[in-house]
Order: structure tokens, then C-alpha cells, then sequence
């Protein structure tokens, strides 16, 4: 168990990496990154750049964004595997179903769900879009002028949100 | 004492109202130092003193014991820090903001505050036209052309030479100038009033005298206004090459002399090989310096793609094998295991009482080694090749089977159902984490073994963080808790304990 202070919080933390035992790989030592795919996040200054894009057509723009409370924590562990997430306090010995922070492969799996919701919210909005389609000249003659750059540059229909999205 | 050390209201108030002599060998160690406090307090801040003296006259009586005496020093000690980092706090026009803070803390975040919104109130009004890449933002791009102008300004004023690039950028700029004030058709859209003969003729100049150690002040100011407004700035980047070779017969050397902006090295001769290769730090670098990108490049730009991991498949759950029959604990774990079961716990207990007590030192100390068995030792011949469960109910222990949706889903708080059938409906290609979700996120294949950590330092040191925290993940049903044995058998744990 370890308790450390974030922005005069205290949080839990969990050291799956120590090695307790001589000869005994610890739980993240036995995790292989290596093998779970890689996730390409946004870089700041792709957003940057997607917000100049935006703007270009003259819409007001709006960055906007949402936290989950406690992510990891909603998250369930494969019961299988619960016999690695034990613990022991003053008055009773107990066990952890739910993902824990300090497994290493946990923010690329979370990471991964995020992804999930990520492509979500982009149908959501792409819906949007389609219910409620903007009636401004100007924006309507730059999607249009999007939708020629997308063909343009060769874009299919699984790229359609990287050029024609609004929202 | 007090009257020569302490200022002067200080000294009035504590020699008018002492009923008696300072005697005290403790008290008057002690006093002079709160004299200082209140002279320092009040030599630093006049509205502080007054405040002292005034409002809270409680403050500089005299002291009565050693206790009082460095509780005056304390609070003036607080006034003069709040005084120093927040002069604003101290003014008459806000009495509440008068008590003396607190903490150190409160009065730097006191002055923290005045200062961000005395900064805040200050900001220049942007140009529109200059936050075409950073909208939503306050960043000001800079002006190319103004910058350039200012370091050929400041190099020529310290009697630096300049380089061939910027030679030929200055060049390229005279030309360009001359360019202008030839028939307007000749000229590129962004001639402006400072395009005048005054600021050719000053140019040219200015490149006659390359190598000189000074200017004069007409050179100077005719040289600071080369890049001044944005419509300079892009007669000046037009003609050094910024959107093309917009050369004119006039500016041969426009070719070599392209600056590039929005690199790194906007000053080498070839901007394109700048940006492919690797970047340097720029000494000071700031947002400010960058340049807003071209409305025809953004136009014809997709958004990155970005959150996209590769396509991957549905994942089976484990399989499930034919599961023994329950066992007791003493069918399960060996006697002498039970023993060294309890005694850490009860180490571990103790280890987290003496820490309560404030003796993290000592609880560290008291910490039991870490508690380790290999699968064969550490359950009876029945069990092994099984971890096991304890159920409550009837105290018996179930091999621990693996969790699988829909029939046997894991503990979460997702809505698994949901999830699977938006996935599935709409063709979310990342199927493997769906699985995940759905039967539980798996671990690595590990050996049956048991491990026992010990508390970390850091639960030691905040044991009431550490309760409390705890007691969180108990509250939402987040963890099993309240056995006397390990609930899962064999297990791991490893410096801690649940994590959030």
C-alpha cells in the first residue's frame, strides 16, 4: 500500500513492480507491453491544428472535453486473474476485482476503451450532423470545399471525419 | 530594549501598557525577536503597521510569557510576508483581506491572486488576424519581418556582424522596396505606407554600411519600421519568398534570401530541407514565436487521425475446465501456512497502530518481511493447480473460475450489455477490448504462487490517507474485505493494496 498526494489529494497506489522475492518476477515484469497493440493519441499540437482547420470556416469554435471519475476502477479484472490483486490490511485480509493503478498494462487497455468511446462520440456527432445539418452559407461551402480536398487527397468513407466533420 | 529595536508604535504600545518589568531571562530572549518582527513589519509595510496597531492592538501588547512573546512575533512575521508578496491585501480599501493570513501559504496565494488579476486586466487586445492557428488562445504570433528587422537592429547597434543570410535578406528587402515604388503593377499586394523612399534609401544605406559598428538614429528607426503591421510583415515576407517566388525582375537574389517562417531556421537558405531535418532547441523558445499557418493549408489539411488502435478480433474467455470439488481450509492449506498467515497479518496490524501514532520511523521498522510460498507449499496436495475462492457461507473454498459474459460477467460497474451490442451494431473494429471489457481485463500468466507485500512508507506516513482511502473502495463495494484467511488462495499482492 502506498499513499500519494496529488494536488493535496491523497490516492492509493499500488507498487506491482517491486520485486518481492528473489527469483519471483513481479506482476508488471510478467507484463508484455510489446505484445498489445499501440494506441496513436492526439498530440497538442494535432489539436492545435485541427482547431486552425475549424476555424477556417468561419463557425465559432469550442474545445470541450469530459472526465470519467474513477476510469479505472469501473473496470473489471478477469476473475481468473484476481488471485494477483490481494491485500492486507490492519483488521482482514481481502482481495481487488477491479483494475488497479499501478499495473502497467492497464492505461493501454483503459486507453483502448477510451478509444471505444472516442468512436462513440465521433458517430454521435457525425448523427448530429446529419439530423441537423447547418443552414450558414459560409460553413455549407466549406464542407463542400472539405469534401473536394477529402477526394482530393484520396480519402475513403472511414476518413470522412478527419475532413467533413462540423461538430 | 524594546524601544530601541522595535519601531516606534510598537515600542508605545508595549511600554504603555506593561504593568511591569520584563524579567523574564526566557521573555526577554524572546523579545527582542518579536520587536524585530514588528519593526521589519513595520519599516516593509506602513499599512501593515497600522493595521497592528490599530485594528488588532492585542497583538502588540506585551507579552506575558514566552509563549505570547513569539506569538507576536508569529503574526507580525505573517503580516510582513503578507505585506511583501501581497501589498494589495494590505490596502485600507479591503479590511477583510487585513487579518494577517493565516499561513506563509495563504498569503502567497493571496499575492498570487492580486498579481494573476492585475495581469489579467492588462492584456492587450489582440489582432483578429494573428490568432488564425491559436484560436480560443491568447497567443500572439510574431511578426517575421518586425523580428527580423530587430535583431539586424540590435546586432548592428552592438557591432555584430551579420550573417550572409541576413545580408541577403536585407538585400532581398531593398529590392524588394525598390520594387514597390516602381509602377504600382509591379508591385506584390502588401506595399504599405512605410514603403516610402525614405525607408529605400535608409536601406540601402543600411546595406552600404554592412560591417560598421553603428548606425545612426535616422538608419535605426527606419530599420525598426521594415517589418512594423502585418501588411508590412507580409510585403516582407512576400518578398523574401514566404508564399513562392513571387520575384520580381528587380530582386534576383529573392531565391537564396527565402525565409522561411513557421521553421525552426526560417533563415537558411533552404526552408524545406530545415523542416525535414532534425529541429534545434531554440534558447528562450516561446509560443510566441510561432507563426500562424496559411488559410490554404489548413483548408486542404485533414485532422490527425488519432485514437485509433489496430483493428483486432473478439477474445475468447478463458476456457473452463472441470472444476474440483470444495475443500475446507484444512483440506486446502497447510496448518503451519495458517499460522504464518495470521502472524503477518497481525505484524501488518501493528505495523499500522504504531503508525497512527505518528511513528512512521518505528512502523517502518516494524514491518515483517514479505511472505512467500511456491504453489506447492502453499497448498495441500487437493488444491494445487487451483486458485481458490472463500465463500463466506458455508466457509468452504471454490476454485476460482474464470468470469465470462454473458453468463458469468466480471465485477465492473460497465454496462456491459450495452457496450456489446453498440459495438456489434455499429462495426467498432476494436473488438478485442469489447472482449475485455465484457469477460474481465486479463492479467499476464503468472505461476501459482504466494506473495504478501508489506505496507509501503507511504502508508505509513499518511495512515489516515491510507484509512481513508481504504474505506472508499470498501464504501462502493469496490473490494471483498473482512476474512481472516486470504479470500483468494494462492494470491499475490505487492507493496500495497487497492489502487484508485
Amino acid at each position: 500500500m502506498n499513499i500519494v498526494m496529488r494536488n493535496g489529494k491523497a490516492r492509493m497506489t499500488i507498487d506491482k513492480t517491486m520485486q518481492l522475492v528473489d527469483g519471483v518476477a513481479s506482476y508488471n515484469d510478467s507484463v508484455d507491453l510489446e505484445a498489445i497493440p499501440e494506441i496513436e493519441y492526439v498530440k497538442v499540437s494535432e489539436l492545435a491544428r485541427a482547431i486552425a482547420v475549424l476555424n477556417t470556416s468561419g463557425a465559432p469554435i469550442k474545445i470541450w472535453g469530459f472526465d470519467l471519475d474513477s476510469y479505472f476502477r469501473r473496470t473489471g479484472k478477469q476473475r481468473a486473474h484476481c488471485w494477483m490483486s490481494g491485500f492486507v490490511h490492519s483488521d482482514s485480509y481481502g482481495y481487488d476485482p477491479r483494475i488497479q493503478l499501478g499495473q502497467r498494462e492497464a492505461p493501454v487497455l483503459c486507453g483502448r476503451q477510451s478509444c471505444f468511446i472516442v468512436w462513440a462520440v465521433r458517430r454521435e456527432l457525425a448523427r448530429l450532423d446529419t439530423a441537423y445539418p447547418s443552414l450558414e452559407e459560409p460553413v455549407l461551402a466549406w464542407l463542400k470545399q472539405r469534401r473536394e480536398a477529402a477526394v482530393a487527397a484520396g480519402a475513403d468513407a472511414g476518413d470522412a471525419y478527419r475532413w467533413a466533420v462540423l461538430c | 530594549m524594546f524601544a530601541d529595536e522595535a519601531s516606534s508604535t510598537a515600542s508605545l504600545d508595549l511600554s504603555l501598557s506593561s504593568p511591569r518589568p520584563l524579567m523574564s531571562p526566557s521573555l526577554i530572549k524572546a523579545a527582542p525577536r518579536a520587536g524585530r518582527r514588528v519593526r521589519f513589519a513595520d519599516e516593509a509595510s506602513p499599512a501593515a503597521s497600522l493595521h497592528l496597531s490599530r485594528a488588532s492592538p492585542r497583538l502588540l501588547g506585551p507579552p506575558s510569557s514566552m509563549e505570547a512573546a513569539l506569538r507576536v512575533g508569529r503574526c507580525a512575521r505573517f503580516a510582513d510576508e503578507a505585506s511583501s508578496a501581497a501589498p494589495l491585501v494590505l490596502s485600507p480599501a479591503s479590511p477583510q483581506l487585513l487579518r494577517p493570513p493565516s499561513s506563509f501559504e495563504e498569503a502567497r496565494r493571496a499575492g498570487h491572486r492580486v498579481r494573476f488579476a492585475d495581469e489579467a486586466s492588462s492584456v492587450v487586445p489582440l489582432d483578429a488576424s494573428s490568432k488564425l492557428a491559436h484560436p480560443g488562445g491568447s497567443i500572439v504570433s510574431s511578426d517575421s519581418g518586425e523580428k527580423l528587422a530587430a535583431l539586424i537592429w540590435r546586432k548592428r547597434q552592438l557591432g555584430i556582424h551579420l550573417t550572409a543570410d541576413q545580408e541577403r535578406a536585407v538585400q532581398a528587402r531593398v529590392a524588394e522596396t525598390e520594387t514597390c515604388l516602381a509602377p504600382p503593377s509591379r508591385c506584390s499586394g502588401g506595399s504599405s505606407a512605410s514603403n516610402s523612399r525614405g525607408d529605400a534609401s535608409a536601406l540601402s544605406s543600411l546595406v552600404n554600411d554592412v560591417g560598421s559598428s553603428s548606425l545612426s538614429s535616422a538608419d535605426n528607426s527606419c530599420v525598426a519600421d521594415l517589418g512594423s503591421g502585418v501588411r508590412t510583415r507580409d510585403a516582407v515576407s512576400s518578398a523574401l519568398g514566404e508564399d513562392g517566388p513571387r520575384a520580381t525582375e528587380a530582386s534576383p537574389v529573392k531565391p537564396i534570401a527565402r525565409l522561411r517562417l513557421g521553421s525552426a531556421q526560417p533563415h537558411l537558405v533552404d526552408g524545406a530541407a530545415a523542416d525535414a531535418g532534425p529541429r534545434l532547441a531554440l534558447p528562450g523558445a516561446s509560443l510566441r514565436r510561432l507563426e500562424p499557418e496559411l488559410r490554404s493549408v489548413l483548408l486542404g489539411e485533414a485532422h490527425p487521425s488519432a485514437n485509433v488502435p489496430p483493428s483486432t478480433g473478439w477474445a475468447e474467455a478463458p476456457v473452463v475446465l472441470e472444476p474440483p470439488t470444495p475443500l475446507t481450509t484444512a483440506e486446502l492449506i497447510p496448518r503451519a501456512m495458517i499460522e504464518r498467515l495470521h502472524t503477518f497479518r497481525r505484524r501488518v496490524a501493528e505495523c499500522l497502530a504504531t503508525a497512527r501514532d505518528g511513528r512512521w520511523q518505528v512502523a517502518r521498522s516494524q514491518r515483517p518481511a514479505p511472505l512467500y510460498a511456491a504453489g506447492v507449499d502453499c497448498v495441500l496436495p487437493a488444491g494445487r493447480g487451483w486458485a481458490w475462492r472463500f465463500d463466506k457461507a458455508d466457509e468452504r473454498w471454490y476454485p476460482l473460475m474464470p468470469s465470462s459474459w454473458p453468463s458469468q460477467p466480471p465485477e465492473s460497474d460497465l454496462d456491459i450489455g450495452s457496450i456489446v451490442d453498440y459495438a456489434e451494431k455499429f462495426g467498432f473494429p476494436i473488438a478485442e477490448i469489447v472482449s475485455f471489457m465484457a469477460h474481465g481485463y486479463p492479467g499476464p500468466e503468472l505461476d501459482l504462487c504466494a506473495i504478501l507485500g508489506l505496507p509501503h512508507v507511504g502508508a505509513l506516513k499518511e495512515p489516515a490517507a491510507f484509512d481513508k482511502c481504504a474505506k472508499k473502495d470498501r464504501d462502493r463495494g469496490w473490494v471483498h474485505h473482512g476474512f481472516a484467511l486470504p479470500p483468494i488462495w494462492p494470491r499475490l499482492s505487492g507493496q500495497c493494496a487497492p489502487t484508485r
